[in-house]
């Protein structure tokens, strides 16, 4: 287990490109095992049960008061993100040039 | 890009959804060549 100090960046050791090969080469490893950790998860999280939405929810979009439903839009998958003003933002709209 | 994208579908119920494609990358387009 590494922990960051800035002595990582002052003190870098510097090898030659095999030497460096072989340790990256070594990480390899390590990180596929996380993409098959990784991918192990997003299977458990995709068989977790689902919850029944019965709460009628009412959203003010662009063009005017949509359900729950109507942000579908026909689609099969809706992906909410709440995002969160902190309680000295006194901006009602995204800075200009901001973007999702 | 990919691997957020990719970030992003791992969360949501159908996940990547990949089954029916020929090859995992199929479904990358220029970025102005998406679907609505």
């Amino acid at each position: 287990m590494v922990t960051t100090a800035s002595s990582d960046i002052k003190d870098h050791p510097i090898v030659s490109h095999d030497q460096w090969l072989a340790a990256r080469t070594a990480l390899l490893d390590q990180e596929k095992e996380f993409t098959r950790l990784r991918d192990g998860l997003s299977r458990q999280r995709r068989a977790l049960p689902w919850e029944r939405v019965d709460k009628p929810y009412v959203f003010e979009g662009p063009d005017g008061t949509r359900s729950l439903a109507d942000l579908f839009d026909g689609r099969s998958q809706l992906v909410v993100y709440h995002f969160m003003f902190a309680p000295y933002f006194t901006r009602t709209r995204p800075t200009p040039g901001a973007s999702t | 890009m990919m691997n957020t994208a990719y970030q992003y579908l791992d969360l949501v119920p159908k996940g990547r959804d990949e089954d029916h494609l020929d090859f995992v990358m199929e479904w990358v387009q220029y970025h102005d060549r998406y679907p609505d």
